[in-house]
This record gives C-alpha cells, structure tokens and sequence, in this order.
C-alpha cells in the first residue's frame, strides 16, 4: 500500500508505458560502475572542451595586469565585475547588441519562413524542372564565400546598402544550406499525413501551417539554432560592408575594436565576449528540447 | 449517401505500369464492397483513385451522379481511413477528429457536437485528451475510423484498416466494422489482402489481380463459384485444390479416378474442388474414391488440415494461374491436394486416406484460359 501511496501522480499517463511506443525498451544492464563507462570517455573531452570557455571566464574577472601573469590564473582570487561595467560605459556595447540582433532576428525569421517554403516545394510539389532546380540551387553550396564575396559586395552596393544594416540582411534572407536541411526533413514526413489533411479538406498552405510545421520543429529549431550562429558570429561579411558606419557596427565588429595594432585589453575583449555569447547559450537550451527526435511517426501504426 | 461507379478506370505509372486495367465496377448505395487482392494488384490504387489522391488515366469514376475525376478529395465528400491510420501526431484525439470539421469552417458547438457522438460511439470519450502517440493500436486505429465517421461522409473508404492489428483485436474491429456499417449503412469501400476479411466482412467482393476485375459478386458466390483458378486459388483458404484432368464424354478423368460431370466440352480440363469438398469414405465405397497419400496433418482444433498427395496427370496447366501455389504441381504423375476434415477423422501421417467428392463440389476449369467452364 505505501508504494501505491507514495509513487508520483501524474496528470498524463507517461507515453512511453504505453502499448504501441515504439521507443526502444531499455534492457536492464550489469552496473560495475555508479555511472555509464562512457562517461569515462566523455567527461575528459567535455573538459577539454570546456576549458578555453572558463579562461575566458577567469580573463573577464581580471585586472589587465593578470591577464599576462605566467602561468595563467584559472582560479581568480576575487570577482571583479569591473571589467564588464567597462565595455558597457566606454564602448557603444549597447549599439553593437542592437544591431548583431536586428539582423540576426532578420536573417533568423526570414530563412523560417522562405527556406520552409522552397523546401515545401521541393519536397512535396512536382513542377517541370524540379529536380533541375533544386541542384542548381544545392550546387551553389560548393560555391565557396571567397568567390561570391566581391560579386556580392557589388551587388550590395549597387543597392545602396553599404554602411547600413541592410547589407548584412538582403544576402542573408535566404539560406540554401537551410533549404537543404528542411526539404530533406520534409521529405521524412509520412506522406499519408498531408493526404489525410487534403481529404479532410485543408489547402496547400493549411497544410503546411498546420501538420508540417508542428511536426517539423526539430528541423526547423536546428535551423534557427545554425542560421542564428553563423549570422550572430559573423565577422567578415560586416567587415567588409560596414565601412565607416560606427553606429552600423555589430558585435563582432566592434569585439574587434578592442584589439589595438599594439596591445590588446584582453580584459575587455573576454567580458564583451562573455556578453556576446549570452544570447547563443540561451537559445540553446531554449531549443535543446527539440533537437531530440521529432513526433511524426507517433500518429501512425501501432 | 451515393454509389460509386467507376467505368473503364485505367491507372498507368510512368514506367509504363499498368496499375489497373479498365476497371469498371459499380458500388451500390449503402453497400459494403471489399476490393480483395495480392498486394500490388491495384486494389490501393483505385481506392485512392476515389479519394482523390490519384489521378485517373483513363475513364471515370462517379460519386453519386456527379463524374469526380478532377473534383479534389476535399470537394468528394469521402473520408478515409488509412492503413498506417495517418493520425496527426502534434494534435490530440478530440484536435484529431474535429480537424476536418474545422477546416470545412463547422461552427464550433456543432463541432463539438459531433465529436462527442462519434467518440461515445466507439468508446474513446476517456481518450479525447490524449496524442496518438500515447493510444495503442487499437485506439489509434479507432480514432481513425471515428476522424472518417465524424465528417458524415458520403462514401467511407478503408485502405486497409485492420492490418496493423494483432490477430485478435483484428476479428474484434472486423465483427465491429461490420455493426458501424449497419447502423450508419454509408457506402463503403473497404480494401483489403486479406481473404477472411473479405469474406466476413462484405455484402459483396471485387476480386482483383494484376490491375484487372476478375470478379464480383457476394462471398459465398465467390467461394462457391470462383470464376477463374486465380479466384480459386486466392479465395479460401487453403485454397482450392486444381487437379489436371480429361474431360470426355460427360466424364472427367483423373488419375485413374473417372468422375461425372455433365457439361464439360471434351478435352483437356482443371478440376477445382474445396479442400471441404473432398470426403472421406470407407473402404467398400463404391463410387469414384481418390487415394490421398497423406504428408502432413495440421490440426486445427476444430478441424483438420490434410495434405497429400493423389495420382493425377503430368504437367502444369493453366497460364492464368499466379505460380505454383494455385495450380498442384504435379511431378512424376501426382499432384499435392489439401483435406479439410473433422477432428475425429484425422488420420495418421504416411497412411492412404481414401476420399470422395462431395455431390455438386467439381469445379471445371479452362486449362488454357484459367476460365471456369459452366456447367450447360
């Protein structure tokens, strides 16, 4: 009776102790070790990884002097907060935020949308000449940035954009890698979904809005988490559009404002660093859930 | 409600590939039709043809007295239940079901409404709350069945419907499919691979191979009658045994064993008979007896499976016939045939069973044709 009484309520019957989850039924295994073996692996490499990270933590509670102290301090004896108090009143920090998220935000909801349509297309629409144009589209991915970049540049100009935000949005608005992603994803979807919608009398773009895109959120967060980095920590592109603007800066540009021809604040640079990676860890976790496998074959057969 | 009538109906795919073969095929108003055939027969594809989700090649189909050839699915009034039930994953039972009525702008209490009669009906009022993914086989595939019912359609098509299910809840859906489609007597179009369901399910079956009708007509019919030796051998099982034989003179010869038959043209012939058309009799049974070499005996509990060998004529015959399984191969003058017997009479492995047709069991059939030959 007490294990009745003290086992967890639960709203919702749990999906996986149910009949017809396909999900993999875990086998009970031999424990040698409180954890996974794996984890024996794994940790060490999650430490490597995590290293240059917590430097930069250390570096951004410094003074300038400690920065140079050999061997390097990874553990600060006190918290300095100065160091970010500083980027934030002697640069234009808040200008170069501004402008990194107007654009990424542009970029980011752009490619949703456009690369779900084209993707839609390809996946689901036939069309003469489908096949033909979606390679000659692909193709452009083994194009590399270094030959597209003068051409771009000039067409940017003739647009009047140069020094403005715009530059760094108009070739940005479509991505073919996210066309790719998507209409392979698409592709997954199980076929009789959409016609099931079609009978039960929805449109093209009902069924879209309304089965497709519901079950493709994991495709669609890894997009968004992709187009979200490249845009965000993009520092060519702006550096070659953005010429004398400060007040078109992005963050990237203006990180590099603080390594000077003769010394570098190294300081400043890994608390601005700090601040400029924020956003990206956030939309991370935010978008972690949906990176595990998506829901689309859960309506199907038991 | 409305019949559905397709009329020379070709389907070719690209390849070319005839995927069915100027099917011409009328569905009553109300009835309960099951297209039976071996998976890639076409039987899919002409449902689909009336759903919509195909394009026709060639002739019409016609819902009610309207042709629908370039009517879109949503404009048919059909619903369909798809083998895989295609439940849309992200949306609850209630979402799931209520989402055709929505789509055709229901006003909400109406879609409520219905909903909820349709989920008291087949029993899934506690489930509205739930996703698919959190419903068994069963239940998915009574969610299915409930998203067609609720759009009071008029023409059900099932693709399908029961073969994602274990064995026993599919005899539970089948007996229940058949109670839904008495009390609310939609026209139906039901397809399926399976012969049993065929035959329990429908008032009236199609039989199709390779894209082509090979017959209508109510299952006992069929069984009784099957009009070809891929019928024969496709309704029943087991199947019906085809044993080479010569017709001549009013008689059927084969082996050595002479049966009557009134009406057979002279020449060479198949002998069709039920594996339950074959009985067993003693010893001074005077009439035409086969001598079955028995191979193996698969008891069945209620009854028993026998099969043997008897002596019949060299060769395969039939050109029709879908491979070894229809026609008995017969090597070094002896043909395989099946005995459905009564427990009791069950005989041991290796031993002869001596066996009789029963009075009006002999099927003819055109050896070249694969044709039933009538009787005259």
């Amino acid at each position: 009776m007490n294990v009745v009484a003290e086992a967890p309520v639960r709203t919702r019957p749990d999906p996986r102790s149910l009949r017809g989850e396909t999900g993999v039924v875990e086998r009970p295994r031999r424990r040698f070790l409180p954890f996974d073996p794996w984890h024996l692996f794994l940790a060490p490499l999650a430490a490597v990884m995590l290293l240059p990270l917590l430097w930069m933590v250390v570096t951004s509670l410094e003074t300038e002097a400690q920065t140079f102290h050999f061997p390097p301090i990874l553990w600060p004896g006190t918290l300095r907060f100065g160091n970010y108090a500083e980027v934030l009143g002697q640069s234009a920090f808040g200008t170069w935020f501004w402008n990194t998220t107007v654009v990424t935000v542009t970029v980011v909801a752009s490619n949703l949308v456009l690369c779900t349509l084209a993707a839609y297309a390809f996946a689901r629409i036939r069309f003469l000449g489908r096949t033909f144009v979606y390679f000659l589209i692909l193709a452009t991915l083994m194009v590399p940035l270094q030959v597209v970049l003068i051409p771009t540049f000039l067409i940017v100009k003739e647009l009047g954009l140069i020094d403005r935000l715009g530059a760094l949005v108009v070739p940005n608005l479509v991505n073919v890698f996210g066309i790719f992603l998507l209409t392979q994803f698409f592709r997954t979807l199980p076929i009789e979904l959409e016609e099931a919608a079609r009978i039960d009398g929805a449109s093209r773009l009902s069924i879209l809005l309304r089965i497709v895109v519901p079950l493709s959120l994991p495709a669609l967060a890894t997009l968004a988490v992709i187009q979200f980095l490249w845009t965000w920590n993009d520092f060519l592109w702006p550096l070659v559009t953005i010429l004398t603007n400060q007040d078109a800066f992005t963050l990237q540009l203006g990180l590099a404002t603080f390594q000077g021809a003769h010394n570098t604040q190294w300081h400043l640079v890994a608390a601005a660093n700090i601040m400029s990676m924020l956003p990206m860890i956030v939309l991370f976790l935010l978008a972690q859930r949906y990176f595990v496998r998506g829901i689309a074959t859960q309506g199907l057969k038991g | 409600m409305a019949r559905v009538a397709f009329d020379g109906v070709t389907k070719v795919y690209p390849g070319p590939v005839v995927a069915v073969d100027d099917l011409t095929l009328e569905v009553a108003d109300g009835e309960f039709l099951i297209l039976v055939g071996p998976s890639g027969c076409g039987k899919s594809t002409a449902l689909r043809m009336v759903a919509g989700l195909e394009r026709i090649s060639d002739g019409t189909i016609a819902i009610g007295d309207r042709v629908v050839n370039d009517v879109p699915p949503k404009d048919r009034d059909i619903a369909m239940v798809f083998q895989n039930y295609a439940l849309y994953p992200h949306m609850t039972v209630e979402k799931n079901l209520g989402f055709g009525l929505r789509r055709r702008r229901t006003p909400h209490e109406d879609v409520r409404r219905r909903v909820d009669e349709v989920s008291r009906m087949l029993g899934l009022d506690d489930l509205l709350r739930r996703r698919p993914g959190q419903l068994s086989g069963g239940q998915r595939q009574r969610v299915a069945m409930g998203r067609a019912l609720v759009r009071e359609p008029e023409v059900f098509l099932l693709d399908e419907p029961l073969s994602n299910l274990d064995a026993k809840l599919r005899v539970q859906m089948r007996s229940e499919l058949k109670r839904l489609h008495d009390r609310i007597g939609v026209t139906t179009i039901y397809v399926t691979h399976d012969q049993v369901e065929a035959i329990t399910l429908g008032e009236r079956i199609a039989v199709l191979s390779d894209g082509v009708l090979q017959q209508v007509g109510p299952p006992q019919e069929v069984y009784d009658h099957p009009a070809n030796v891929f019928v024969a051998g496709f309704i029943g099982s087991p199947p019906m045994n085809l044993l080479a034989g010569m017709a001549l003179d009013g008689h059927v010869t084969v082996g050595e064993v002479e049966l009557e038959h009134a009406g057979a043209p002279d020449g060479e012939v198949l002998v069709g008979i039920r594996p339950e058309g074959l009985r067993p009799v003693g010893a001074e049974h005077a009439g035409p007896v086969f001598e079955v070499c028995v191979d193996v005996v698969e008891p069945l509990g209620d009854e028993v499976l026998v099969h043997g060998s008897v002596a019949a004529a060299d060769g395969t015959p039939a050109t029709e016939a879908d491979g070894a399984i229809l026609v008995a191969e017969s090597e070094s003058g002896r043909a395989s045939v099946v005995v459905r017997l009564p427990p009791e009479d069950r005989p041991a492995t290796g031993s002869l069973l001596r066996v009789t047709p029963a009075p009006n069991a002999l099927r003819l059939f055109d050896p070249s044709t694969g044709r039933a030959i009538s009787p005259t």
